[in-house]
Parts: C-alpha cells; sequence; structure tokens
C-alpha cells in the first residue's frame, strides 16, 4: 500500500561530500545494508500497526584501526545507541544547544568540523573502548 | 546520542574496532526528533548520509500507540506530545528533497503537498491520526500546541532561508 507512496517521494540516500579519509568499512553501506533488509507488513488502519514491523534499526561497523568517520548526523531523526563490541573508538559530537538552532550548512568540504566551531553547539570528546555504550 | 547529534568517529589503537549500534525514538526526546526530521529534510544532502523510507510508519505507530492509550496512560505528554503531532500534522514537509539552485527550492512548495497526497499514503493516515488526537485536546493543551506550531513553522522557515542563500552563493560563485 505505502511502497509506492514511499519510492515516490523519497530519494535513495544521497553521500554527502566527505574529504578522502580512508574508509576501511563504510557506515553507509553497513546500513543501508540493515535497511535493505528491512519489510513493513502492511493492514488495513483498524489492525494497521498490530504487527508491523517495528525492527531494530541495528548495525554493525568493522573498521580498522585508523579509520575516520567524517563529521555527520544519523539519517531521518532517529537517535542512536552505540557499544562498541571490541576495541577503541574516540566520538566527536556536536550537540546543537536547542532544538530550534539554525543548521549550519557544509559548505567547506575539506574541513568536516566545520559544524562544531559554530556557537550554537557544544563540543564532546568521547573516548570508548570494548562493552562501552554510548 | 539524540537526534541531530553532529558526529566523527575515529577508530584508535592498532588492532581493528567492532561497533555494534542501533537506531531508536524516545518519546522523552520528540522535540529533538522532530528537529532532527526537519535538518534530515533540508539538509540532508549536507550531513545525512543515509535516509530511511520506513521513517513515517514509525511515527504512525508512535501515534497510534498514544491515541490508543487510556486518558491517564498518555504515552507523550507535552512537548514530546506536540512534536509528535506536529510531525504528523505536517508529515508531507518533512519529506527529505534536494533543490539543485534557488529556483528549484522557490519552486518547492510544502504548503501545496498537504492537499496533495492520496488518502490510502501514509501522510494521509498521519493527518487523520493527528486530527483526532488534535480534538480530544483540552483547550489549554490547545494554545500550547499552537505557540509550539507557530516556533516550529518559523524554524523551518528560516532553514528554507538559510538554504536559499547557500545555493545563491553557489550559484554565483559556479
Amino acid at each position: 500500500m505505502f511502497g509506492g507512496e514511499f519510492n515516490q517521494h523519497f530519494r535513495p540516500g544521497s553521500r554527502a561530500k566527505f574529504p578522502s579519509y580512508r574508509l576501511v568499512a563504510d557506515d553507509v553501506e553497513a546500513q543501508e545494508s540493515v535497511a535493505a533488509g528491512s519489510h513493513v507488513k502492511h493492514m488495513d488502519e483498524r489492525s494497521f500497526f498490530a504487527d508491523a514491523a517495528l525492527e531494530p534499526r541495528g548495525f554493525f561497523i568493522l573498521s580498522a584501526a585508523g579509520t575516520i568517520h567524517p563529521v555527520h548526523v544519523d539519517g531521518s531523526g532517529f537517535c542512536t545507541l552505540i557499544g562498541v563490541v571490541d576495541g577503541y573508538k574516540i566520538f566527536i559530537l556536536g550537540c546543537p544547544t536547542s532544538d530550534t538552532a539554525p543548521t549550519p550548512p557544509n559548505t567547506e568540504d575539506g574541513n568536516p568540523f566545520i559544524l562544531m566551531r559554530g556557537p550554537d553547539v557544544t563540543v564532546y570528546l568521547i573516548v570508548m573502548k570494548t562493552s562501552d555504550v554510548l | 546520542m539524540p537526534s541531530r547529534t553532529y558526529h566523527a568517529v575515529a577508530t584508535v589503537g592498532l588492532k581493528p574496532a567492532i561497533l555494534q549500534g542501533t537506531f531508536f525514538d524516545s518519546r522523552y526526546v520528540m522535540k529533538r526528533t522532530l528537529a532532527g526530521l526537519v535538518e534530515c529534510a533540508l539538509w540532508h544532502d549536507h550531513w545525512t548520509n543515509t535516509l530511511y523510507k520506513e521513517r513515517f510508519v514509525i511515527l504512525a505507530f508512535l501515534l497510534d500507540w498514544h491515541a490508543r492509550a487510556p486518558p491517564h496512560k498518555a504515552r507523550f505528554t507535552g512537548e514530546n506530545l506536540y512534536a509528535l503531532l506536529f510531525a504528523a500534522k505536517y508529515s508531507t514537509w518533512l519529506v527529505p528533497f534536494t533543490a539543485a539552485t534557488p529556483k528549484e527550492l522557490s519552486a518547492y512548495n510544502p504548503a501545496s503537498l498537504l492537499d496533495s497526497h492520496d488518502s490510502n499514503s501514509i501522510h494521509a493516515f498521519l493527518l487523520r491520526r493527528a486530527n483526532q488526537v488534535l480534538h480530544l485536546l483540552p483547550p489549554r493543551e490547545m494554545t500550547l500546541f499552537r505557540n509550539f506550531e507557530r516556533t516550529f513553522k518559523a524554524h523551518i522557515g528560516d532553514e528554507y532561508k538559510s538554504m536559499y542563500r547557500v545555493l545563491m552563493e553557489n550559484e554565483e560563485s559556479s
């Protein structure tokens, strides 16, 4: 019922122009493969969501030492829960100071940290080790 | 991490790392989720790496979950409810679109989308359900929702203007 509608409205996710860091395991593909494996069942309105697929939007990312994922926001307004299964990760987070803080445009392709210089963002540096959760 | 958290990630140490994660919605940060949806609609080419086609079905699930709950066990309250209702009422405005030039952005009229979807679409369902819930809101809550609605409409307007400026600058420099 909604497939055609969704296909009409949505375009495939386009990747922002990130600088050419070494991306050994690309989270874009990892996430899209999860999305592609999902299916939503459609029912009439009364039982519309009785067994609608609310599958966890889960993903795994395997990355080699030295891999950098440039600054980005996770798609479609989702919150994200992350746990380190093995290894060490450094996260640099930029949190808007208010929900209606303006979005700075990504006009500096060479500098992925442009957002973190803005006045409306609080920046955190987090080091995560095995079994840590963010 | 709540919605709209900009992040860069690096793998450090001498061995590979494995990360496990999941995306979710929380009924306690729906205002931030709405802000993330607005940002994603306009700026996904700049900052977002993936889009999820089932997004509006999940919003509809949340709204339906709230609507079916008994009044004394409301699933969403306060601004979290207003954010969900706003996202449902104006869901067509939150569909990601791409405008490469100022002309394309000017031609895009999200207000016209409100009447253009067919009655079986997810957007129609969201609008219907949102209106049902809004109809049952007490007057004081309705006033608060109207204020919330004004704030976010202004925010969306500001984001459009900002996007327009960027496209103008790109056009002038090319």
